[in-house]
């Protein structure tokens, strides 16, 4: 009986996704001219009408840019369909002051840019750490493509474009009218949402070659190219306009006006035009556009510096987000079981992937529901499984969300432990732990004093856990130890959760990934640098259920504080000490 | 990705390119971008790197850490490689992350087979 409600919702989400976003729409869509702040006016007509209206796009006006962010900042509340209109903006300018393309050309360029955030779910970046699991579902699909692991969203975007009925007959509809063949279409939007001029090779004819290689050196800024990057362009002066109201919404009319608009340094505006080419790639084959000169991005990526560390990755909103990321995880896992009891790999995978697609509120709603019903039927026969059913405990905070974040500024420190400890919580409330990197890396030195062991074990850990933060670290195991261990000594502790902050691997990741651009330097005191400062950046949330505020002392909290941290360190530094096994001794220690 | 690249270059100098000694094997590197580029990303769809700058900048930082040797367009591999190769094969990972272990058999299937 219990069953048969998660068995309903399963069905239910499974409907919903084939006939909300899969379902071919058979419409011949009108023209549109919307108003976006920043770039003004956009005309939307025939052939990108025919995508841009379908449910699967306009899905995205339902998903906010940045997730959560609006609990600290209210103005944050602009979408993802938004922003893509931002890009689609910028191309044009581009297109038409600078390039002379015909009308497929420039078709598909824009389609690119309208599409380049189509893989993206509800609750933003928050979920970038389920990347792991959901590719791993889909790997089995012949027509999975594997980008490299930081790429999620361009990964489900391919998957979606070879896969989606409602896309790939929007798409038919948009090839007949460009006369070009439908599979050259959707390779040359893949190619420009992926921007990589490696794969160029994949498209035949020269023209066609030339609107992909315009498409992706105006969307993004490929390694060893350059570009122009809209894509970055549109949603740091986007998001800084919506969060602080730094930039001024002029609806201007010309290219440099509007360009002008970038970051308000009217200085760079001239520097930045004179630094767009149109530059031969390749021995003259083709065509792409390229900044030459730095300026601009360097005073655009200072902005978007401070605006990840003053608001993307804030501790606060790495906070929010380590909750998110735990309810989807389970939700996920729920819907994983039940599929395997009544589809195939194939139809839950496409169940799971559709919840996470969902928008914003409809994925919170379903999360409440899948998670409530899990709670009452699955059993604690194992750590992933326990984890999974408490996991419901957390859903209630999705309604005090704006509470919690708030109540987290409010922090108190113990031995670099940072400790919140009045967060509400329906009925009764929640104390939390924030661990830094120490409990990963104090010690490593020691530990492995060989430079190349040291850097092949943080490499391997980085890139484990930036693909799959969960079952890296192993978090259903340490949960569970943490609470078999502390619950009996704390009586007033009714349940322990531990999540984790994606974006610290994903940072530690590309950190490590920028020694390779540097060798002159010396590695070893650069790696040295790079694990101080991620030991003194906190990524491990440690939520702790209370009954009663009264039976927890100041002293006790400190004292448990402690103790958790101990627990914690000793289990990964035993996953540090797995992630470097030396075969070769184990080998000898084998034959010996 | 360097230490995926590591693994590539250890098993496919073999493969395709020529014993130098006992340890060492020589590996052209316009071997190793047909590899990655055409075969990786056409035959079983992954992409490792974005550009052959990248690629090159991956050699280097090997180099560096004398994983490898560079003469030229040739790669010359070191006994110390075989270490990273098995970091990556003998990985307890590969069980508990799928994607992980994906990337590491399509890597496989796309090496030359008996050559």
């Amino acid at each position: 009986m219990l069953y048969s409600r998660l068995h309903q919702y399963f069905f239910d989400l499974l409907s919903d996704l084939e006939r909300k976003y899969w379902r071919p729409i058979d419409i011949e869509p009108p023209d549109a001219s919307l108003y976006i702040p920043i770039w003004g006016e956009v005309e939307i007509s025939s052939p990108l009408s025919n995508i841009y209206f379908l449910p699967i796009v306009q899905r995205l006006s339902e998903i906010k840019q940045l997730a959560l962010t609006d609990s600290k900042y209210p103005g944050g509340n602009h979408t993802r369909l938004e922003h893509s209109l931002g890009v689609l903006s910028i191309a044009r300018l581009i297109i038409d002051n600078m390039l002379s393309l015909n009308n497929g050309e420039k078709s598909i360029i824009e389609l690119g840019m309208l599409l380049h955030d189509i893989g993206h779910g509800g609750w933003g970046h928050s979920l970038d750490g389920l990347h792991g699991y959901i590719m791993g579902l889909l790997k089995d699909d012949p027509n999975t493509k594997l980008p490299w692991i930081d790429k999620l969203d361009i990964a489900v975007a391919w998957y979606l474009l070879r896969n989606n009925d409602q896309i790939r007959s929007g798409l038919r509809r948009v090839a007949r009218k460009l006369e070009m063949k439908p599979e050259d279409l959707e390779k040359a939007i893949s190619l420009i949402i992926a921007e990589e001029p490696c794969l160029i090779e994949e498209i035949e004819g020269l023209k066609l070659r030339q609107a992909v290689l315009y498409g992706q050196t105006i969307l993004g800024e490929p390694r060893g190219v350059g570009g122009v990057n809209a894509d970055r362009i549109d949603w740091v002066l986007r998001d800084t306009l919506h969060l602080f109201g730094y930039i001024e919404s002029l609806p201007l009319k010309d290219l440099k006006g509007k360009l002008g608009i970038l970051l308000n340094y009217s200085s760079d505006i001239k520097l930045f035009l004179e630094g767009l080419k149109r530059e031969p790639y390749k021995e003259g084959q083709y065509e792409i556009i390229k900044i030459e000169n730095g300026d601009l991005s360097r005073r655009r990526d200072e902005l978007r510096k401070e605006m990840y560390e003053r608001v993307y990755e804030s501790e606060t909103k790495a906070f929010g987000d380590s909750i998110l990321l735990r309810l989807a995880f389970c939700a996920a896992k729920t819907l994983e079981v039940v599929g395997k009891e009544v589809s195939s790999p194939s139809l839950y995978s496409r169940v799971i992937l559709g919840y996470i697609l969902q928008p914003d509120h409809l994925l919170r709603e379903s999360t409440k529901k899948i998670l409530s019903a899990a709670s009452e039927v699955l059993h604690a026969e194992d750590p992933l499984r326990e984890y999974i059913r408490k996991g419901y405990d957390l859903a209630g905070l999705l309604d005090i969300i704006p509470s919690i974040v708030h109540a987290v500024e409010k922090r108190s420190y113990e031995d670099d432990i940072i400790i919140v400890s009045r967060i509400p919580y329906p009925n009764m409330y929640l104390l939390a732990f924030i661990l830094n990197g120490k409990v990963l890396f104090e010690g490593i030195e020691k530990l492995l004093p060989d430079l190349e062991d040291r850097l092949t074990t943080v490499q391997k850990l980085a890139t484990h856990a930036h693909i799959d933060p969960v079952n890296t670290l192993d978090v259903p195991s340490v949960e569970a130890g943490l609470e078999g261990k502390l619950k009996k000594k704390y009586p007033g502790m009714v349940s322990f959760y531990v999540l984790v902050d994606h974006y610290f691997f994903r940072e530690l990741f590309s950190d490590l990934t920028k020694l390779i651009d540097n060798i002159s330097g010396d590695l070893d005191k650069e790696l040295h640098e790079i694990l101080e400062r991620y030991s003194r950046r906190y990524f491990l949330h440690i939520l702790i259920r209370c009954g009663r505020k009264e039976e927890v002392s100041g002293e006790m909290v400190k004292e448990l504080a402690r103790e958790v941290r101990d627990f914690v360190k000793g289990r990964f530094s035993i996953l540090i000490k797995n992630l470097y096994i030396d075969y070769k001794k184990l080998q000898k220690f084998a034959e010996s | 990705m360097w230490l995926l690249t590591a693994y590539v270059i250890e098993k496919l100098a073999p493969l395709k390119g020529k014993k130098v000694n006992e340890n060492e094997w020589e590996l052209s590197i316009e071997d190793l971008i047909d590899f990655i580029f055409s075969k990786l990303w056409k035959e079983v769809g992954v992409v490792l790197n974005d550009s052959v700058e990248e690629l090159e900048g991956e050699l280097r930082f090997l180099a560096k850490l004398n994983f490898i040797g560079m003469d030229g367009g040739v790669i010359i591999t070191k006994d110390k490689l075989s270490k990273i190769a098995e970091h990556i094969e003998y990985d307890p990972m590969r069980e508990q992350i799928p994607l992980w272990n994906e990337y590491i058999e399509r890597i496989n299937t796309a090496l030359p087979r008996g050559s």
